[in-house]
C-alpha cells in the first residue's frame, strides 16, 4: 500500500479555511440535491410501474422534480464547486479562490433559485424540468417561481464561473507563471462555458419569467432558446467528466497523459470548438438546401463523439503504457495492475463503461429518420441515464470521495464497500437502460404513469401491449438498485461532510493507490483504447442498422400514394 | 509528462495523430446511413451550383416531419385556421359515423368536399403527383386536452389515406401503435400537418399522445381499426 | 507552449465568431437567440484569449 502524493487531495489540505468552507457549501447542497433527486428519482419509477399507486398528477410532479433537482441543481452545484477548486488547486501559484466574496453571493443565489424552483412544485406547477410555457396557457402564473428559480441559478451560476476564471487568470497578472497547466487551461474553457450556458439561461428563462409575471404578452420563440442552451446542458456536464477523469486518473496511478500536456490542452479547445456548430446541424438538413451543405450537416451531428472519444483513447493509452512499464502483460493483462480496490478507480472505471453504452445508443438516436420508431420513447431516458447516472454523476461522486474529506478532514467512509458500488449500480443501470430501449423499440412513451391505457367502452377499448408492462417491470427493478446505490454513495458523502467518528474508515490519503510516476512504456503498443472504440463503432452500426430494419417492417406506409 | 519519448521512438498507437484517427473512426457511421438512404449521398454538388430540392429517397414510414403544410397554407388557398379545422372536423365526424360511434372515412365524402370548396390548393397538389396514383382518402384528427376527436377509426387495409392533423390548444403527439413497434409523430399547436398513411396491416392499433401536455397527458389515447 | 493557452483560446474566438454570424445573417437559419448566446461566448473567449496573454505585460 503506497501513500499517495495525490496533488488534488495536498492541495485540496492546503487551502484556506474560507475556500474550504466555500467548497463544502457548494458540495453540501449538491449531495442534498442528489439526494432529494434520487427520491424523486424513486417515486418517478414507482409510479412508472404502478408501484405505490401513485396517481398520475402526483407521479408527473415527482418527474418534475426529479428532472429540476437532479439535471440542474445536482449537476450545477457540484460543477461550480470543482470548477473553483480546480482552478485554485491546479493553477500554480493560485492556492486560492480569487473574489471569493462574489463566489459566496453565486451560491446564495444559487440556493435560492433551488428553493424557488422546487417550490413551484407544491404551488402545483405542471411543468417539467423542461419547462415549456405553453402548457401554462390556463393560469401562467403557477410557473413564476419555477422560472424565477432558473433565472437565479444561471446568475448565480455566472458569478462562480467568474470567480474560476479570475482565480485562474490572476497568477498570470501576477506574473507568476506563464502558461496555465492543462487542467487549469481546461478550468478556464469549462467556466467559459458555464458563463455562455448562463446567459443562455437567462435568455430561455427571463421572458417567461415576465410573462408569468404579466410583463410580456407572449413567450415565442421559447423552444429555440430552450435548445439553445439544453445542447450547452448536453456538453458541460460532459466536459467536467472528462477533466475529472484526468485528475482522478492522475491522483490513484500518478500517470500523466502520454501524449504531452500540449495535446490535453488541444483536445480541451477542441470540446469548446465542437459546441456551438453541432447544435446547427438539424439547421442543415432542409430538403431544399444545397446538397453540399446537407452532406456537411448530416456529418457535423457525428462530430459529437469526437472530443470524449479522443479524451477516452488518451487516457486509456497513457494508463496502458505506464502498466506496460511496470510490467503488465497481455492486450488485456495489464488492467490488472490498476488500483481497482480504490473506490475512486472503480468508479471512474465503470463511468467509461457506462459512457461508452451510452454513447452507442445516443448515436443511433442522432440519425433523424429514426426519430419516427424511437424519439420521446422510453429509449430517450433509457439511454441518457447511462450517461448522466452511470457516467457523469457516478464521476461527480468518485471525485467527492477524494474532495469531501480533504476539506473536512474527515475520513473515507468504507472504501471496501464504495470500490464495490459503482459495479452494482452498474447493474442496475444496465436493467434500466435494456428494459427502457427495448420499451422504446416497442413504442413505449416516455412521461407516461398510465400505461394500461385502459378505457371500458367496447368500441373504445384497446390495452396496451402486455409486454409494455413486463418491460416496466425491469426498468423498476433497475431503478431500485440504483436508488440503493447513490443513497448508499449519499449516506458515505453525508459522512464524511458531517461525522467526526474516526473509528470507521480511513483516511483518504492512504486509499489504495499505485505510484507509476516514473516513465511510460512509450516504445510498446497501447491497443485497449482503439478497440474499444472500434468495438463502440461496431455497436452503433448494429443498433442503428437494427432500428432501420425494424422502421421498415412497421405496417404504415408514409407518403407511398398520391402526391 | 516531460519524460515522453521523442515521437519517432514511440509506437504508433502513442502518437497524438493516431489519436485523432480513431476519434474520427465514428464519422464512418454516415456510410451507413448513406446504405439507408438516410443520408445525402449524391455527389452532383460538385459539378453544379444550383440547389434545387434534394432527391430523398423514399421510404416507409420514415417521413420524420411529414409535410407541414403551414407555408402551403399560407400561399396557396388551403389555409386553414384552429376554428375552421375544428368545424370541418365535427363535420367530418357528424357525416362519417357509424352506429358504433367509431368514424368510417369514405372517398365519396372526400371528394364531395373538394367539390363544394373548389380550392386550387387541393388540385395544385394533385395534378403535381404521379397521375395514375391513388388518389387518398381524407380523415381528420384533431388533438386537444387531453382526448382525440374522433376516437376509433375504421380504415381499409392497403388504402391510402391523407391525415389531417391539427392540434388544438398545445403541441402534443400523435403516435401510432403498429406492428410491435411505435410510428412516433408529434404535431405542434396550431398547425395543420397532413400525412398519407397505408396501413399495410389488419388489426387494432393504439392511437396515444407522445408529447407532454399536461397532467392528464396520459389519458389521450384513441384507436384505428384496420379491415 | 507559451502562446498556446492564447492561440487557442483564440481559435475558439474565432470559430465561434463565425457560427455566430452566421445565425445572424443566413436567411435560412434565422435564430436571433441563438446569435445572441454564441455572440456573446465568441466576445467572452475573445477576452478570455487576451487575459491568456496577460502575464508579464500585465500590471507587473
Ligand atoms: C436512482 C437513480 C435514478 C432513477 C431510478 C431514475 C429514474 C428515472 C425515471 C423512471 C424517469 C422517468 C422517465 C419517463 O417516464 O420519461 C427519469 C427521468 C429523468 N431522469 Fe432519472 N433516474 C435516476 C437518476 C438520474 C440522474 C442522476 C439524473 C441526472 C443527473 C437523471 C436525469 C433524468 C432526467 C433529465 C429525466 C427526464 C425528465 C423528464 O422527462 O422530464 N436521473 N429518471
Ligand atoms: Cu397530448
Amino acid at each position: 500500500m503506497t501513500k499517495t502524493k495525490s496533488k488534488l487531495i495536498a492541495g485540496t489540505r492546503n487551502l484556506n479555511p474560507g475556500d474550504k468552507n466555500l467548497l463544502l457549501a457548494f458540495f453540501s447542497i449538491a449531495v442534498l440535491a442528489l439526494a432529494l433527486g434520487i427520491v424523486f428519482a424513486t417515486m418517478t419509477a414507482a409510479g412508472r410501474t404502478g408501484l405505490f399507486g401513485i396517481e398520475s398528477a402526483t407521479a408527473y410532479r415527482m418527474l418534475g422534480l426529479h428532472g429540476v433537482t437532479i439535471f440542474f441543481y445536482w449537476l450545477y452545484f457540484v460543477q461550480a464547486g470543482f470548477v473553483l477548486l480546480l482552478a485554485a488547486v491546479y493553477t500554480e501559484g493560485a492556492g486560492e479562490v480569487a473574489l471569493r466574496p462574489l463566489a459566496w453571493l453565486g451560491f446564495v443565489t444559487m440556493l435560492a433559485g433551488m428553493v424557488s424552483s422546487e417550490s413551484s412544485y407544491f404551488g402545483g406547477t405542471i411543468l417539467l424540468y423542461d419547462g415549456n410555457p405553453s402548457l401554462l396557457i390556463d393560469d401562467p402564473s403557477e410557473g413564476r417561481f419555477f422560472y424565477l428559480g432558473y433565472v437565479l441559478l444561471s446568475a448565480g451560476l455566472a458569478m462562480v464561473a467568474t470567480c474560476a476564471i479570475a482565480t485562474a487568470v490572476r497568477p498570470k497578472f501576477r506574473g507568476v507563471i506563464e502558461s496555465w497547466t492543462p487542467i487549469s487551461f481546461a478550468a478556464v474553457a469549462w467556466s467559459g462555458l458555464l458563463l455562455v450556458a448562463a446567459v443562455a439561461g437567462a435568455n430561455a428563462f427571463l421572458p417567461p419569467l415576465f410573462w408569468t409575471l404579466g410583463l410580456r404578452e407572449s413567450v415565442a420563440g421559447y423552444a429555440m432558446s430552450w435548445s439553445v442552451l439544453f445542447h450547452n446542458m448536453h456538453y458541460l456536464p460532459l466536459m467536467a467528466t472528462v477533466v475529472l477523469w484526468y485528475v482522478l486518473m492522475e491522483n490513484v496511478t500518478g500517470m500523466q497523459s502520454v501524449f504531452g500536456p500540449k495535446f490535453s490542452k488541444i483536445v480541451f479547445a477542441i470540446y469548446m470548438i465542437f459546441v456551438p456548430p453541432t447544435s446547427l446541424y438539424h439547421m442543415f438538413l432542409e430538403p431544399d438546401l444545397a446538397e453540399a451543405v446537407r452532406v456537411v450537416g448530416s456529418l457535423l451531428s457525428l462530430f459529437i463523439a469526437v472530443p470524449t472519444i479522443l479524451v477516452f483513447v488518451v487516457i486509456v493509452a497513457s494508463l496502458e503504457s505506464y502498466a506496460r512499464a511496470q510490467g503488465g502483460r497481455g492486450l488485456f493483462g495489464w488492467i490488472k495492475l490498476l488500483p481497482w480496490r480504490n473506490p475512486v478507480m472503480a468508479a471512474v472505471g465503470m463511468a467509461a463503461v457506462n459512457m461508452a453504452l451510452g454513447g452507442v445508443f445516443s448515436m443511433v438516436l442522432i440519425q433523424e429518420r429514426l426519430a419516427v420508431l424511437l424519439s420521446d420513447t422510453f429509449y430517450v431516458p433509457g439511454y441518457f441515464h447511462f450517461l448522466t447516472v452511470g457516467g457523469i454523476s457516478l464521476t461527480f461522486i468518485a471525485a467527492l470521495i477524494y474532495v469531501i474529506p480533504s476539506l473536512t478532514g474527515h475520513r473515507c467512509w468504507r472504501p471496501a464497500v464504495l470500490a464495490r458500488l459503482p459495479y452494482i449500480l452498474t447493474i442496475g443501470l444496465g436493467l434500466f437502460g435494456a428494459g427502457g430501449i427495448a420499451a422504446g423499440y416497442h413504442g413505449v412513451p416516455r412521461r407516461i404513469f398510465e400505461l394500461a391505457y385502459h378505457v371500458d367502452d367496447p368500441v373504445e377499448h384497446i390495452d396496451a401491449p402486455f409486454v409494455w408492462g413486463t418491460m416496466m417491470g425491469v426498468i423498476g427493478a433497475g431503478s431500485l438498485l440504483m436508488a440503493a446505490v447513490l443513497a448508499i454513495y449519499v449516506y458515505a458523502l453525508l459522512r464524511m461532510l458531517f461525522s467526526q467518528n474516526r473509528e470507521i474508515g480511513v483516511d483518504v490519503a492512504s486509499l489504495y493507490v499505485v505510484s507509476w510516476s516514473g516513465s511510460a512504456a512509450t516504445r510498446e503498443r497501447a491497443w485497449v483504447g482503439p478497440l474499444s472504440i472500434l468495438a463502440m463503432v461496431a455497436a452503433m452500426y448494429g443498433f442503428t442498422a437494427l432500428s432501420f430494419e425494424i422502421l421498415q417492417r412497421v405496417p404504415i406506409l408514409v407518403g407511398a400514394a398520391g402526391h | 509528462m516531460a519524460e515522453a519519448a521523442k515521437p519517432e521512438s514511440r509506437h504508433f498507437t502513442l502518437r497524438p495523430g493516431f489519436a485523432v484517427f480513431v476519434g474520427l473512426f465514428v464519422l464512418t457511421l454516415y456510410f451507413l446511413w448513406a446504405a439507408y438512404g438516410a443520408a445525402p449521398t449524391s455527389l452532383s454538388f460538385l459539378a453544379e451550383e444550383s440547389a434545387g430540392p434534394a432527391p430523398v429517397t423514399p421510404m416507409a414510414g420514415m417521413d420524420v416531419q411529414s409535410a407541414s403544410v403551414e407555408n402551403m397554407a399560407q400561399d396557396g388557398g388551403g389555409a386553414m385556421t384552429p376554428d375552421e379545422f375544428e368545424e370541418i372536423t365535427l363535420k367530418f365526424v357528424e357525416d362519417l359515423s357509424l352506429p358504433d360511434g367509431s368514424v368510417q372515412p369514405t372517398r365519396e365524402w372526400t371528394e364531395a368536399m373538394e367539390a363544394a370548396r373548389g380550392d386550387g390548393a387541393q388540385e395544385e397538389m394533385d395534378a403535381a403527383g404521379p397521375a395514375d396514383a391513388e388518389e387518398p382518402i381524407d380523415v381528420y384528427l384533431m388533438a386537444m386536452r387531453f382526448s382525440y376527436e374522433p376516437r376509433v377509426l375504421r380504415l381499409d387495409r392497403n388504402v391510402p389515406y391523407r391525415f389531417r392533423m391539427m392540434s388544438m390548444d398545445v403541441n402534443h403527439g400523435a403516435s401510432i401503435r403498429a406492428g410491435f413497434a411505435g410510428h412516433i409523430m408529434r404535431r405542434p399547436a396550431m398547425v395543420l400537418t397532413e400525412m398519407v398513411m397505408t396501413f399495410s396491416e389488419r388489426g387494432e392499433f393504439m392511437i396515444y399522445c407522445t408529447v407532454y401536455c399536461g397532467a392528464g397527458h396520459d389519458q389521450m389515447k384513441g384507436k384505428i381499426i384496420v379491415e | 507552449m507559451k502562446r498556446l493557452d492564447t492561440v487557442l483560446l483564440g481559435i475558439v474566438f474565432i470559430v465561434w465568431s463565425a457560427l455566430a454570424l452566421m445565425y445572424a445573417t443566413v436567411p435560412m437559419i434565422q435564430m436571433a437567440t441563438a446569435f445572441r448566446v454564441w455572440g456573446f461566448g465568441a466576445m467572452l473567449f475573445l477576452v478570455l484569449a487576451i487575459l491568456a496573454a496577460g502575464a508579464k505585460r500585465g500590471s507587473k
